[in-house]
């Protein structure tokens, strides 16, 4: 019954071939309508899917599979191109064709220079298909094929500005990380056909609380091995470091990859997979613990860092640690709660930040900027709410998000003290950083005297309000989201009160806020004496940690040099000089034996002769 | 006949041309263009007609050629050979028309085209011992002459390098097969040197089959390549004109993994499975040595022959991994990687013809200036590296899962290979492609032009319909395969389980007799 739901993924597709093929025959501001139309539409689809699966019975909303045609079969392994709706996955399609499209609308603005315009259409939608794919995969197989577009598209539009080295390179260092996490994943699969004889999500999960104990060697496997294709997509720590690299990209590249979908795939796929998690606690536990590591990691960086869109990825990967760190400690829907409304508000920091830049024609570093309150007024006010969202100030849904997460971390089974603790301490963090963004771009002075910058057009504008408006209200929905998660992960969320830790929440954001306030609007010598002060600490946290050079010290230039080295040595050295030597050697015995041919009959007779008397010798004595 | 007709119809062709003038060079190419592709088209007829269903060889001929020696003229193709022979026939044409521009006796060239499509051709269908040694080394002759004449700088070293690796292993196989011919004779009381009755009926000791199993293997694994015995790869596709590479790739090294296909494992299954943990480390040192060494590459060519060193590395385990996954996958990737590595010699041959130098560092920014070029450069990269809806990835998928149901061990170390090649196809592409255009010497590269497009869109199409639905290539391996695994599947040659505390009672003599036992079994 859901067989048109494949019209959800095959819209973008055909935008995506149709604009590649003919996009550069059609008028440019075509391609940029088509490129939307077929999101938007996906997302009309989408909300229809959502109005017949509402129409059935909670407990009838899970595992309708659509089956387009059989792919492959090998022996037992059979595989359909099919596709799974439950709630679970149309939730993620309205986010993702929603804000897609949202985003795709703010683009035609954004991207109305640049000469490649519908080529960057078709890289969008082709995304957009990408990450449909892989929510909507019914079996491993094809979430591994979508998570492989995801890592491709992401690839095509990182590095989208081809000329630009640090946008290829930064491109490159993203793909590369992501295959490292499709291995994984890839791995996983051939586990799990080995455990369970199928890679339907429907049949595996069914098998898995049966067959299986908890913490049993296979599960803890198989969870590990997927975690590592999350934590790459996801940008968890270690394989972290192209995320903020990502931001060589153009802006809504980074809003709609880097903030509202592609990253959450990671949370996604253990919400999708919850079944085998509950079965794991060691992983879910070590989720947890590197969630909430990754967010104050990623937060301390972000607390240092002058590229308004760096700052703001970091503090995506830091809200992505949050979202893990929920589903570590078991509560899914609200990780997936927290995913969405950080979807909107990130999407808007984004694309506001994006609008900064765009009016201050690609200036990137705060300390460029100021005053820009009274120049972008609708810029700053969408920033502001976006800012106020992501430091959980309260009522914005933000607050009740991350709240909820927060509560729980304390109050779960599985959660402790540290786990509180950090949580809180980020959350902190979180609020200074942002706000330590919007007090150097919006309040003060403008410091580059040279810049003009003015507020963007309808087209950008228009998108930044749907966020804003979407980015305050969505906190209520809460209950609606979880009762219709409820039927996914098999029972309903607990509400946890404690009003004493929502205080103090609450005060760690307020306190973030007020202490950038206190820094960055107050003069600015008594920031040059902390740093001087926090000398050495400062360092370590603005090189982000040094983990890009760790890598490069312990595997980019190793690898390359035991190539080097098999090159230099066994290629040209070894294995082909041994072949020459070889064939050199050959060609001296030949010569001597050639010696004896020399043409003299004389010595022919006297070899016949020692041959003959060899023989009888041999005859006689033997 | 008709297999026959196929096979020796280029070899007309051939025939042809060396009666025509030599002036004449536009009609000896569509002369040379019009044998290939009617040979491909009526190829094509093979397929349709395969019968999937079973594991028999089929269009099958057979009459005696020397008869006081048993040899026969025997040929045939089942789901193994099937869709080599297509691939074969396809590229040959590919080629012809990628070398349009060669200025130097384009009429010889185009007669070693033809002679060398014959000659691999024959490879795929002998079912006769002897007849099939006899294609493999004739097939030997107008390669070693295209890269010889038609070569780079070094293609005498080149050319007698692969001449002399491929005949050394040759020979030790053509000594196996006058031993097999002997034993044939002592057991069955037959001479002959027929393939099919042979593979029936051979029955030999596990030493002896070890020791057969060696001096095949040898062959096949010089031709394939396998790690150590690669080394005249690179320097027979450096030197060798575009086209020569294309079929060395797509063709030639294909005949090594059709080779343990045909005879190593049918003919010695027990052997096979001995050898398994030696072959499946080759491979994944191949695999990783292939990749590492592709990383430093400077030479566009190189890089790309290295990589096929680590990508046949995956063919190679899945042969080994004996379960329908891994066979299965191992001949698609066979295909894949005709297809892919095949295009890629193309596509580095058209920015030679252009430039005339294959340095990486000499590009840069590319995909401005050559638009269409950059697309066709970017599927075939990103298919090479095994993305998900193109043909590389089914195939390793497959083959990786067989593998890893043999050793998960083997599958994740050969994991590492993808990761590696996305890293070096990715560096080579940016590196050549994107970034700024700098070199003056890029400024005016015009882009692809017809020829090279019609060279290139097929291959395309093929690596999407491979990606996207790969069941009507999938289909026809399916009844040999699962023949093939009737013979060497592992459990044919091991002891039957036996329980814990029965196992624990017997004594050494005990299992000393059993084995006794099982081996008389065999026999």
């Amino acid at each position: 019954m859901f067989l048109y739901a494949w019209l959800i993924l095959l819209l973008p597709l055909l935008g995506f071939i149709g604009l590649s093929w003919y996009g550069d025959k059609i008028p440019k501001k075509f391609a940029g309508y088509l490129g939307c139309a077929t999101v938007g539409l996906s997302f009309l689809v989408s909300v229809a899917a959502l109005i017949d699966l509402l129409a059935l019975e909670a407990d009838k909303r899970l595992g309708h599979v659509a089956t387009l045609y059989q792919w492959v079969s090998s022996g037992t392994f059979q595989l359909n191109l099919s596709i799974l709706i439950d709630p679970l996955s149309v939730f993620m399609f309205l986010i993702v064709t929603g804000v897609g499209f949202v985003i795709h609308v703010y683009s035609i603005g954004y991207m109305d220079e640049d000469p490649e315009f519908s080529r960057f259409f078709s890289y969008l939608n082709l995304f957009i298909f990408s990450m449909l794919l892989l929510v909507a995969a019914a079996d491993f197989f094809f979430l591994i094929v979508g998570w492989a577009f995801v890592g491709l598209a992401s690839y095509l539009l990182i590095g989208f500005w081809r000329e630009k080295t640090s946008a290829v390179l930064a491109a490159r260092k993203a793909f590369v990380m992501n295959v490292i996490g499709d291995v994984g994943m890839v791995i996983a699969a051939f586990v799990i056909f080995d455990a369970f004889g199928s890679i339907n999500f429907v049949d595996v999960f069914a098998a898995a609380p049966d067959k299986f104990r908890a913490n049993d060697d296979t599960v803890l496997l198989i969870t590990l091995l997927l975690l590592v294709g999350a934590f790459a997509k996801s940008a968890q720590i270690p394989l972290h470091t192209w995320l903020p690299d990502a931001m060589e990209g153009p802006t809504p590249v980074s809003a709609l990859i880097h903030a509202a979908t592609m990253v959450t795939a990671g949370v996604y796929l253990v919400a999708r997979c919850h079944v085998l998690y509950e079965l794991a606690p060691y992983t879910m536990y070590f989720i947890a613990a590197t969630g909430v590591i990754t967010a104050v990691f990623a937060g301390s960086i972000g607390m240092v860092q002058y590229d308004i869109k760096r700052v703001i990825a970091y503090s995506t990967m830091s809200q992505l640690g949050y979202m893990f760190l929920a589903m570590g400690i078991g509560v899914f829907s609200l990780g997936m709660f927290h995913l969405m409304t950080h979807a909107f508000f990130k999407a808007l920091l984004f694309l506001a930040a994006g609008s900064v830049i765009h009016g201050l024609n690609g200036e990137q570093d705060i300390r460029k900027m100021g005053g820009l309150k009274s120049v972008m007024p609708l810029t700053h006010i969408t920033f502001l709410i976006g800012a106020l969202c992501l430091a959980g100030f309260p009522l914005t849904s933000g607050f009740f998000s991350k709240e909820a997460i927060i509560l729980s971390s304390w109050h779960a089974e599985m959660g402790n003290f540290v786990f509180l603790g950090i949580a809180v301490i980020t959350a902190g963090m979180t609020a200074f950083y942002i706000f330590r963004v919007y007090f150097y771009t919006f309040i003060g002075k403008q410091r580059n005297t040279d810049a003009h910058p003015h507020e963007s057009p309808f087209i950008m504008a228009a998108p930044l309000l749907i966020l804003s408006f979407f980015a305050l209200v969505m906190g209520f929905a809460a209950p609606a989201v979880d009762a219709f998660l409820s039927p996914v992960f098999g029972r309903e969320m607990v509400h946890y009160h404690d009003s004493f830790l929502e205080t103090i929440a609450v005060l760690a954001g307020l306190g973030g806020i007020v202490t950038a306030g206190l820094i960055y609007l107050t003069s600015q010598d008594k920031l040059e004496f902390a740093k001087q002060a926090f000398a050495p600490i400062y360092d370590l946290v603005y090189n982000k940690y040094y983990v890009d050079e760790i890598y490069d010290f312990l595997i980019v230039k190793p690898v390359r040099a035991i190539g080097g080295f098999f090159e230099e040595k066994a290629e040209r050295e070894g294995i082909d000089r041994a072949v020459d030597e070889v064939g050199a050697g050959v060609r001296q015995v030949s010569y001597g034996i050639s010696l004896w041919q020399s043409g003299k009959v004389r010595s022919y007779a006297l070899n016949m002769i020692v041959g003959v008397v060899t023989v009888l010798l041999f005859v006689v004595f033997f | 006949m008709f297999l026959t007709f196929l096979t020796f119809l280029p070899l007309v062709g051939a025939i042809v041309l060396a009666f025509m003038p030599k002036e004449n060079e536009g009609m000896i190419k569509q002369t040379a263009v019009g044998f290939a592709a009617a040979d491909f088209l009526l190829s094509l007829q093979l397929w349709f007609d395969f019968d999937n269903t079973t594991h028999q060889m089929q269009f099958e001929y057979s009459t005696s050629w020397i008869s006081s020696w048993g040899i026969s003229y025997h040929v045939g193709i089942d789901g193994i050979s099937l869709l080599l022979f297509v691939m074969t026939t396809f590229l040959t044409l590919i080629s012809i028309i990628a070398s349009w521009e060669v200025k130097k006796s384009i009429r010889e060239y185009m007669m070693a085209m033809l002679a060398l499509s014959t000659g691999m051709l024959g490879v795929f269908i002998s079912l006769d011992l002897f007849l099939f040694y006899v294609f493999w080394e004739f097939q030997l002759v107008p390669m070693y002459i295209i890269i010889g004449v038609w070569g780079g700088p070094r293609r005498i070293y080149a050319a007698i390098k692969f001449f002399l690796y491929t005949a050394v292993g040759s020979l030790l196989m053509l000594v196996a097969i006058i031993w097999i011919y002997f034993i044939i004779k002592e057991q069955t009381g037959v001479t002959t040197t027929d393939l099919v009755f042979i593979t029936e009926h051979l029955d030999v000791s596990l030493d002896t089959q070890k020791w057969l199993f060696l001096a095949f293997f040898l062959a096949f694994a010089i031709k394939v390549p396998m790690f150590p015995f690669h080394t005249w790869l690179p320097d027979a596709h450096v030197e060798a004109p575009t086209a020569g590479s294309v079929i060395l790739a797509g063709v030639l090294l294909k005949m090594g993994t059709y080779g343990f296909f045909r005879f190593n494992l049918p003919l010695f299954p027990y052997a096979s499975n001995e050898f398994v943990p030696v072959i499946a480390w080759l491979s994944i040192i191949g695999i990783i040595y292939g990749a590492l060494v592709s990383l430093v590459q400077e030479d566009l060519k190189k890089l790309v022959a290295y990589s096929s060193v680590s990508h046949l590395g995956f063919v190679m385990l899945g042969t080994f991994a004996f379960n329908h996954y891994g066979m299965q996958g191992a001949l698609l990737q066979n295909i894949n990687h005709g297809i892919s590595t095949g295009a890629l010699f193309l596509l580095v041959g058209m920015i030679y013809d252009r430039r005339h130098t294959r340095l990486i560092s000499e590009f840069g920014g590319l995909s401005k200036q050559m638009p269409k070029y950059a697309i066709c450069f970017m599927i075939v990269a990103l298919s090479s590296i095994g993305l998900p809806g193109m043909n590389g990835f089914v195939g390793e998928f497959l083959i990786l899962l067989g593998i890893f149901q043999v050793d998960g061990m083997y599958a994740a170390l050969a994991t590492s290979g993808v990761i590696f090649a996305a890293c070096y196809i990715l560096w080579m592409f940016q590196r050549v492609m994107f970034q700024e255009l700098k070199n003056p010497k890029n400024m005016n590269l015009p882009d692809m032009n017809l020829r090279e497009m019609i060279t290139m869109v097929p291959l395309i199409i093929l690596i999407f319909w491979i990606g996207l639905y790969p069941k009507p290539f999938m289909k026809t391996f399916d009844a040999s395969v699962s023949h093939l695994i009737t013979k060497v599947d592992p459990g044919n040659f091991k002891p039957k389980q036996i329980k814990e505390h029965h196992a624990a009672l017997i004594q050494q003599e005990d299992l000393a007799l059993l084995n006794k036992k099982l081996q008389g079994k065999e026999k």
